[in-house]
């Protein structure tokens, strides 16, 4: 028999194998008609659970007769429960009966690892592995938890396994250092998984930050940016080490530019009386039930919104009080909401600015530079110098000076992003072209701000900056009157 | 021993060795009837590995030439016109010397009964996971006899230039090591990519232009290649080591074939590119037998060979036992070539065993460790350490056996390295063996050798088997160019099923939904 070389398939082999499959087809619709039968019936005896077996053991993408399981198997949880309940059972029955079902629980743990193994993207398998050891007595999360590694080691982007691990550590009650742990070990085999640098951010956030603040440790920050130093040098082109930088450098910022509006603190930017109107500016979108609660009105119909995406919006940074007597506002140095012992701030004589707050919004002054910020400029620019076509140190280069040297490099931050729309990333350019008009914008701003805060003139003069978008112009709505923005 | 041997088979195999083995199974696969005769009661022949207890049978037997009386017996098998040549009992290893350091350690194994629990090889190789060994492995199934494990550690020596102390530094493989090893600076560990995806981009394109990407350095030493490429001297030198236990010495174009060969089998099955097999290399002589046995060989050790009778310039028979076996081809290792075939040179690797109870660089688990000596002994060819314990099943729990291997050129011998490497980490070896492995080359352009004569290739100093392998696997195609050598198995019908199920299944499942 050796040797036989394997025979083309002809055409009669074709049509038996095609014969063969739909016998097989008719097998399945009748043991699927004959589970929804049973269903319908409500049988949901031991017949069920093997007929749901037999073909989630091919197929284990179909949901509906996983459910079909977990009902049958909580029918059985609960008679249990009630049989322990009885009196004149004795306990070693009673024992029988709870085994019975722990047995039957451990069964599913293995139907569905077989279902994994041949599929490992199965929602519902993965699913009824977590339904299970929910109701298992004393489930074993060290073997969960070990078959969650190889699972990962096998495919290290498997969400469906990622998603199930998370579930399995919060019920094993696992600390965020141990999962750090973990994060460490995937890194460490390999860098280039996305998704371990972030199960890693997490972690790390849950162990340092609270609630109030979202900022990591300088220290925190140092030791990261070690770590995913040795991954962006030894492969410039990969994209996880960068991005894990890039979150890095927006978690050590107290800026908000780089981060989601949902991530900035609510605060009060300026509030000013224009005597028609007594305009209120914020840090991100309120809506009205939120500004009463720091002004001295109950009045919600005279508010008049500015958002650039709606002409009447519900929410907004920019508020406007249409009426002739200025508000009194809550002072927001003291208490952010009316409590009993503060003070209303009258607006009649000068408006309240947060100096501060515009002064960080529009880099007025320059954040103190930690030394490893020193230390990730110099390394983007070695590697710039080294691959001086790699787009990836030089947008993080000009991310890091727009964060920290956004005065002293200005001209070096729009060279860098003009090269990178021009040449380095073409695809996007509209990015890089805003991140510019910004950069340029506050620039401008940085020149007048002076002049804007001592009220001699409330013209706002951005001519020919090559601005692309006004965005940033709304929190001076309070100071400036008219604006030129020619040539743009 | 007294079972009757058959009359007349296709091919007969003289040795058990790894290479004539891995023929036997090639022709029994094929479908040609086997004979596979040894003079050992076991298996391997040198390249078979002993237990303690029976290390000592690796003293050849004095050999027994045949006496006049005997000789006349044979003679009296001959047919008219045909011609008894006597074969040889060449020696194939020489100075075996082996001897206990330490007794208390002796009576202890013996006393737990643990001496067989060592697997002591005589020829110590590893396995490229992506080499041709592995693929004949796979191919022909042998696999399904063996099981290997990781060689997880190679360690490379450096010298300190102030005071001569030798340290032993972990070689990171994968791009997982080389993100973790803090030996490296950053910009090394760049350079290191950037050269590992060089060369990844050179393996895929053809000869002609590999050559040219080499440019005027295709032929001269690799070091200054991979300086013209911009790797530092830190690098150039961790490279070279690296790569150097497959290739020393190598040009721009020998070591860039090298680290080919090295980064392809790196994470094919591992971090490292090496496998070893578990209880000892002797056992891939004994798989490729099994295999053979499998497709009908017949197995006969410790049979007395004597003889071959010519005809014509060809064997027909070999005589065994006073047996006439006829046969149509002979393959035999150089044990038995007849003594008065001329050798032309001889060349010999030096072999030593050390026996300890720790190991050379102690770590939290048990590691098969590898290390290149090259740079401790710069004139010789070939000088590695293997050591391998418990967890490759060749010795006892907490007991590491230590394989020293080189040539001989130069003045320190391996010995002393292997010394120095021991004291690294204090280890004090309680049982030592050495000897001295010969590979023989003979004249055989005089005829005293019959053209259906196979001889298998002898032990090479080379780390892995792929030259083996390839060798035996040209013998095959040349004296049987018809016959496929140990081809893949075709898939059963079993299998097929299965595959036929899936499609099924998956139609199925678009019923439904």
């Amino acid at each position: 028999m050796h040797f036989v070389k394997k025979v083309p398939t002809s055409e009669q082999e074709k049509a038996a194998k095609r014969k063969e499959h739909e016998k097989r087809a008719q097998q399945f619709l009748r043991v699927r008609d004959r589970i929804v039968a049973k269903r319908d019936k409500g049988e949901y005896d031991e017949e069920i659970l093997s007929l749901t077996q037999q073909i989630l053991e091919k197929n284990a993408d179909i949901y509906t007769f996983w459910n079909i399981r977990r009902t049958a198997i909580e029918q059985r949880i609960e008679a249990n429960r009630n049989y322990l309940l009885e009196l004149d059972v004795l306990d070693e029955e009673k024992a029988k009966s709870a085994q019975k079902v722990e047995n039957l629980l451990a069964g599913e743990l293995f139907l569905s690892y077989e279902c994994i193994k041949s599929n490992p993207k199965s929602y519902s398998a993965w699913y009824q592995r977590a339904w299970v050891l929910q109701r298992q007595a004393n489930p074993d999360y060290v073997k969960e938890l070990a078959l969650c590694e190889k699972a990962l080691q096998m495919d290290c982007r498997n969400f469906h396994c990622w998603d199930h691990r998370r579930t399995v550590s919060r019920m094993a009650k696992r600390t965020e250092e141990q999962e750090l742990e973990f994060s460490n070990r995937l890194i460490e085999e390999n860098f280039s998984n996305y998704s371990a640098w972030h199960y890693r951010s997490i972690a790390l956030t849950k162990i340092h930050c609270d609630e109030k603040s979202v900022k990591l440790d300088d220290s925190i920050l140092a030791a990261e940016l070690q770590k995913v130093k040795n991954a962006f040098y030894m492969d410039a082109d990969d994209q996880s080490a960068w991005t894990y930088t890039r979150w890095l450098l927006e978690n050590g910022s107290g800026k908000e530019f780089l981060r989601p509006e949902s991530c900035t603190p609510i605060q009060l930017i300026s509030a000013s009386f224009h005597g028609t109107n007594t305009t209120l500016v914020f840090t991100r979108a309120v809506t009205v039930p939120y500004i009463l609660t720091l002004v001295d009105t109950d009045d919600e119909t005279s508010w008049r919104g500015f958002s650039s995406t709606s002409p009447s919006p519900t929410s907004a940074r920019v508020w406007q009080y249409v009426s002739d007597t200025p508000l009194q506002i809550a002072n927001p140095l003291e208490t952010p909401e009316k409590s009993e012992n503060f003070a209303w701030m009258s607006l009649t004589d000068t408006p309240y600015v947060n100096v501060a707050k515009l002064k960080m919004i529009f880099d007025v002054e320059e954040p103190k530079e930690p030394a490893f910020i020193q230390e990730l400029l110099e390394d983007c620019r070695q590697l710039i110098e080294l691959e001086p076509k790699n787009k990836w140190p030089l947008y993080m280069r000009s991310l890091v000076l727009m964060e920290y040297r956004p005065i002293r490099s200005h001209s070096e931050i729009v060279d860098n992003l003009k090269l990178l729309a021009e040449s380095l990333d073409t695809k996007r350019v509209e990015l890089y072209k805003s991140l510019i008009s910004r950069q340029k914008l506050n620039f401008s701003i940085r020149e007048q701000f002076a002049r804007l805060l001592s009220h001699e003139s409330d013209e706002l003069v951005v001519r020919y900056s090559e601005l692309t978008s006004l965005e940033g112009v709304e929190f001076l709505a309070g100071l400036v009157g008219s604006a030129d923005f020619s040539g743009n | 021993m007294d079972e009757k041997l058959p009359e007349s088979v296709d091919v007969i195999v003289l040795g058990t060795g790894l290479p004539e083995a891995v023929l036997a199974s090639a022709c029994a696969r094929a479908g040609l009837s086997v004979l596979h005769l040894d003079r050992n009661e076991y298996y391997g022949g040198e390249w078979s590995s002993f237990t303690m207890s029976m290390i000592h049978e690796v003293n050849q037997k004095a050999p027994n030439t045949l006496t006049p009386d005997q000789k006349s017996q044979i003679t009296e098998l001959l047919e008219e016109d045909e011609q008894l040549v006597e074969l040889g009992h060449q020696k194939v290893l020489s100075e075996v010397e082996m001897k206990w350091l330490q007794d208390d350690v002796k009576e202890k194994l013996e006393k737990e009964s643990q001496m067989r629990r060592f697997s002591i090889d005589l020829v110590p190789k590893v396995l490229l996971s992506k080499g041709a060994m592995v693929q004949t492995l796979c191919d022909s199934q042998v696999s399904h006899y063996a099981e290997f494990k990781l060689i997880n550690r190679q360690l490379c020596p450096t010298t300190s230039s102030s005071d001569g102390h030798i340290t032993l530094n972990s070689v990171p493989c994968s791009k997982g090591e080389i993100f973790q090893n803090s030996a490296l600076s950053i910009l090394e560990k760049r350079a290191l990519m950037k050269f590992i995806t060089f060369c990844t981009q050179w393996r895929g394109k053809p000869d002609a232009e590999r050559r040219e990407l080499l440019g005027a350095h295709a032929d001269r030493p690799f070091g200054e290649f991979l300086k013209e490429m911009g790797v530092g001297e830190t690098l150039q030198e961790f490279i070279i080591n690296t790569i150097g236990i497959l290739q020393p010495r190598p040009t721009a174009m020998t070591g860039m074939l090298a680290s080919c060969e090295f980064m392809d089998s790196v994470g094919h099955f591992g971090p490292s590119p090496f496998l070893f097999p578990l209880y000892g290399c002797g056992e891939l002589a004994q798989c490729f037998c099994r295999l053979a046995a499998v497709f009908g060989s017949l197995y006969c050790l410790g049979r007395p060979v004597q003889a071959m009778i010519k005809k014509d310039g060809r064997v027909i028979a070999i005589i065994a036992n006073n047996e006439r076996i006829n046969c149509r081809h002979v393959i035999m290792s150089a044990r038995f070539v007849p003594e008065d075939v001329p050798i032309l040179e001889t060349s010999e690797i030096e072999r030593i065993v050390y026996a300890t109870d720790k190991s050379i660089k102690e770590a939290q688990k048990e590691q098969l460790t590898l290390i290149n000596l090259a740079s401790l002994r710069p004139e010789a060819a070939i000088s590695r350490i293997v050591e391998v314990g418990f967890e490759a099943c060749t010795a006892p729990k907490g007991h590491f056996l230590v394989h020293a291997t080189g040539t001989r050129e130069g003045e320190t011998s391996i010995e002393k390295v292997a010394g120095q490497i021991l004291a690294i980490n204090n280890v004090q070896p309680y049982w030592k063996m050495s000897f001295t492995g010969k590979t023989l080359k003979f004249d055989t352009t005089a005829g005293e050798l019959a053209e259906n004569v196979i001889l298998a290739p002898q032990v090479d100093a080379s780390l892995h088997y792929s030259h083996v392998v390839e060798e035996c696997r040209e013998i095959f195609c040349k004296n049987w160019p018809d016959l496929d050598f140990l081809p893949r198995t075709i898939k059963n019908d079993e299998e097929n099923e299965e595959e036929v199920e899936k499609t099924a299944t998956g139609e199925e499942n678009q019923v439904e939904n």
